[in-house]
């Protein structure tokens, strides 16, 4: 069935022709894409293709040179927080010094949403749906491990429903075992809340799971754009082809190598 | 006459001492042996005590916080009864280490130059040369550079030169593969295999990628809470499991999580470490570790579910 | 270059910030140089206001300034009432005692820190660390007005050593100069030191405890050459700083020794110039200090880019 009353709408997230550079060099050219609501799109390309700046730029935390943002049609704000951005090392947007309790009331209250009493229970609900022990509420963030810290960031950025998240890199620098415990939760997440989800990831075993449709990003342009399956069945870019060949190559199916 | 191993590693137990508490056990009971020439795969999460077990085998632990029990046995002598100025002739000559992240671990204020000529200590090898053995070509522009105006892989690369300047026997890389993409991780691991070759060194690669250790590695070894749960080939212990953590951890590729956590320093009882977590866990597993056994040709476990 | 040339742009333009409020500030201080004299009663207040009038204290501020400035940049600092001799000459003979004072007490400061620094980092967690870093803590502590007057009893009490001055008659001046010179030296350096110590300590401390010290270790790089041609390098770059304030600060640093202990360098005569609100001698005297630290400053700077690559480069 061609749907084609949907594509002609807007989509519920889109990026046109973003183009970023710093001091010469093109880090970020003439990006476009669209996203479904309830979607995940998966961003993948070598270390210096320009996922994260490109992920900075669509997290509003860099202004494009050229290009825009659109979540239902309108440019999102910040200051709302329609859009959140999980990182690799989620010390780098924890405060450490802050307990789990602060840490996750700290979106809330800044964007002065419900009264305090409305926010605990925000708080402890959000801790409980992670899998934080209620016990934690009053730990420092700096004495949470990786994968403590991940959940805490997730539901951090989680807490303020935003119509978008992007996680960058959020699940490269754990463990295999707290890997599958962080990504289940994403799953479930996502499929209990119907999240739009953007995953930046230079793992494309981990973006075919995680992921509905792949992107592959080279030296910040994108070369192809496929849903998941068919990236892996049939990769038609030579730099796709690279990475899927490569990542089966790796994979412990098959016979011996 | 079988060959005789290169490192042999006899009931290695490495405990941190603590302010006003008994000592906490990192390393327990390990033991293991490189051959000459082995690629050896290290295979554990974080916690597990591979960093440590890895330190430990030439001496760089700080003495006032760690305490060795047990023997390194490398060339008949016995390295954890040596003192540090018998340590450090064999650093660098014999035993190495390149370490996780290349940037932190390179001098910032010395050329490349500068760096390969010190860690060559004299020997003569030239800067070029040991570049062209790394798979690094435009020579010139690499020496003359300091660390931060290389790339990320160059930079990986430059620290393995460093830890292969005096041709050691050994060279123990933590956590070379995380944060690469699949190309290129495997041009990496065809690195090892190429040097392995060419020099004859044997590698202890740390890694929880086990992937690039099924290409590479002889002989993969699994470690959890301070102990070796499993050792064997690479395709037999990663494809077909036998420990019950090997076989969770595999799943866990699968997205499919294990409940529970690892156990800290403190938590650690008498018995298997995995115990908490394991599915098939028998009343026996928390009193006491069982013994390696050898279900099959070739592959050592320590699980009482194959005895012990 | 165009880093050198951006700097000294700003540093002209701080100086001239600094020499504009230092002499409006001196402005608004109440009363002048012949203030005292109103108090004479045998002193008419015509003739004040002649003399007020004839050491041109009756223009406006502006003007004031403008005529300062012009001057200053010819060399001729104005006249200072209170000595009656023009400020220039007068402020240079001071400032040579002065420096050849902290020039002294700063390279033996530096001398000793130094070797101690890295000694204590070098031996950190030994009992022989801990006593050294208690008897530098205490340093640290005693102000150096205590020192200056602990000097000050030891020297008249034992006459080994003489209570002030720069020279004395009847005796080999050389010998002499330093025979006047050790105490006032000693109490700067006794001040100097041990902060510099601990600085060293601290920023080698840092530095062997980072990867790529352990990964030296692992190289097998032996522990002396080690300490000194890879650590060192990479520790330097706070003591650069530091360097330029000691620098920045030559002639500020012994301010108070001079007074107490009466070294006739630039302390004593600031002082007095303040008492005797001698404008022309104090605002000559900011003037220096403040080339001092700018100077001092962009010493600093230069050495940094040439000895720090990251500095260096970051535009490649």
């Amino acid at each position: 069935m061609f749907a084609a009353s949907n594509m002609a709408a807007d989509p519920f997230f889109e990026a046109r022709g973003l183009s970023k550079s710093f001091a010469g060099r093109t880090a970020v050219r003439d990006v476009s894409f669209r996203l479904d609501q309830g979607r995940t799109l998966a961003l993948v390309g070598s270390s210096g293709a320009g996922k994260s700046t490109l992920a900075r730029c669509l997290a509003l935390f860099e202004t494009p040179d050229c290009g825009k943002v659109r979540i239902a049609g309108r440019a999102p704000e910040r200051a709302r927080g329609d859009i959140q951005l999980i990182l690799q090392q989620p010390a780098a947007s924890l405060n450490p010094r802050f307990t789990v309790e602060q840490a996750l009331e700290e979106p809330l209250r800044i964007q002065r949403r419900g009264t305090a009493a409305a926010r605990r229970q925000s708080v402890l609900r959000w801790m409980e749906i992670v899998g934080l022990p209620a016990a934690a509420a009053g730990m420092r963030t700096r004495a949470l491990s990786g994968g403590e810290s991940q959940r805490l960031a997730i539901a951090r950025a989680l807490i303020l429903e935003p119509k978008l998240l992007i996680l960058d890199e959020s699940l490269s620098g754990l463990d295999l075992s707290v890997r599958a415990q962080v990504a289940t939760l994403l799953l479930d997440l996502r499929r209990q809340r119907s999240l739009t989800c953007i995953l930046i990831s230079h793992d494309l075993a981990l973006a075919a799971q995680l992921a509905d449709e792949i992107a592959v990003m080279d030296a910040g342009v994108i070369v192809e754009q496929a849903a998941a399956a068919e990236l892996l069945a049939a990769p038609r870019h030579p730099r796709s082809r690279e990475l899927v060949q490569a990542t089966r190559e790796l994979s412990l199916e098959g016979p011996e190598a | 006459m079988p060959p005789a191993p290169l490192l042999q590693v006899r009931e290695l137990s490495i405990h941190l001492l603590a302010e006003r508490q008994a000592a906490l056990p990192v390393v327990s009971d390990v033991s293991l042996q490189i051959m000459p020439g082995e690629i050896v795969g290290l295979f554990g999460e974080s916690g597990c005590g591979k960093t440590t077990l890895a330190l430990s085998l030439i001496g760089l632990l700080p003495a006032e916080r760690f305490r060795a029990s047990g023997s390194v046995w490398l060339r008949g002598r016995d390295l954890l009864s040596l003192a540090e100025s018998q340590l450090e002739p064999i650093r660098g000559a014999e035993i190495s280490v390149v370490f996780q992240d290349p940037l932190l671990a390179l001098n910032p204020v010395l050329r490349v130059r500068r760096q390969l000529a010190e860690a060559g200590g004299g020997s003569g090898v030239a800067a070029a040369d040991l570049l062209e053995m790394v798979g690094l070509a435009a020579a010139r522009r690499i020496l003359d550079a300091y660390a931060h105006q290389l790339s990320g892989g160059e930079r990986q690369r430059v620290a393995l030169a460093l830890a292969l300047a005096r041709r050691p026997a050994l060279v123990i890389a933590d956590e070379p593969f995380t944060a690469l993409d699949a190309p290129r991780v495997i041009e990496l691991a065809r690195l090892f295999s190429r040097l392995k070759e060419k020099l004859g060194t044997a590698f202890l690669v740390i890694s929880h990628s086990p992937g690039a250790l099924t290409k590479i590695a002889d002989q993969v070894l699994v470690m959890y809470g301070g102990r070796l749960v499993e050792r064997g080939r690479p395709l037999a212990v990663l494809r077909q499991p036998l420990h019950p953590y090997t076989a969770a951890l595999m799943r866990s590729l699968a997205l499919t999580a294990i409940p529970g956590t690892p156990p800290g320093l403190a938590e650690r009882a008498h018995g298997c470490p995995f115990e908490p977590r394991c599915a098939d866990r028998l009343e026996r597993c928390a009193a006491r570790m069982p013994a390696e056994c050898t279900p099959e040709e070739q592959r050592y476990v320590r699980c009482f579910k194959y005895g012990g | 270059m165009k880093f050198l040339a951006r700097r000294l742009l700003h540093g002209l333009a701080l100086l001239t910030a600094v020499s504009f409020f230092s002499f409006l500030l001196a402005q608004m201080a109440p009363g002048d140089f012949y203030s005292e004299l109103r108090n004479d009663p045998r002193v008419s207040p015509e003739t004040i206001a002649g003399l007020r009038a004839q050491a041109g204290m009756e223009r406006p501020l502006l003007a004031r300034y403008g005529a300062w400035v012009r001057s200053s940049l010819r060399g001729d600092l104005g006249y200072s009432l209170a000595y009656q001799s023009p400020v220039a000459p007068l402020v240079w003979e001071r400032m040579r005692s002065t420096l050849l004072l902290t020039g002294t007490a700063t390279f033996l400061a530096w001398l000793i820190a130094v070797p101690l620094g890295i000694w204590s980092a070098a031996h950190r967690g030994t009992w022989r660390d801990g006593f050294s870093r208690m008897v530098l803590a205490i340093l640290l502590t005693a102000p150096d007005l205590l020192l200056a007057l602990a000097m000050l009893i030891l020297a008249a009490q034992t006459g080994w050593f003489p209570v002030g001055g720069e020279a004395s008659r009847g005796t080999p001046p050389l010998y002499d100069l330093a025979w006047h010179m050790a105490l006032p030296v000693a109490v700067l350096v006794l001040g100097l030191a041990p902060a510099l110590a601990r600085h060293v300590r601290a920023s080698l401390l840092e530095v062997m405890d980072s990867p790529f010290a352990l990964s030296a270790r692992a190289q097998g790089i032996p522990r002396r050459r080690l300490l000194y041609r890879h650590l060192l390098p990479a520790a330097l770059n706070p003591l650069i700083s530091l360097f330029g304030f000691s620098v920045g600060t030559l002639l500020s640093a012994s301010l108070l020794v001079e007074v107490v202990m009466g070294w006739p360098g630039l302390g004593p005569l600031f002082l007095e110039a303040i008492m005797a609100r001698d404008f022309a001698v104090v605002l000559a005297v900011v003037m220096l200090s403040a080339v001092f630290l700018l100077v001092g400053n962009l010493l600093a700077d230069l050495l940094l880019y040439r000895f720090d690559p990251r500095i260096r480069t970051v535009d490649q």
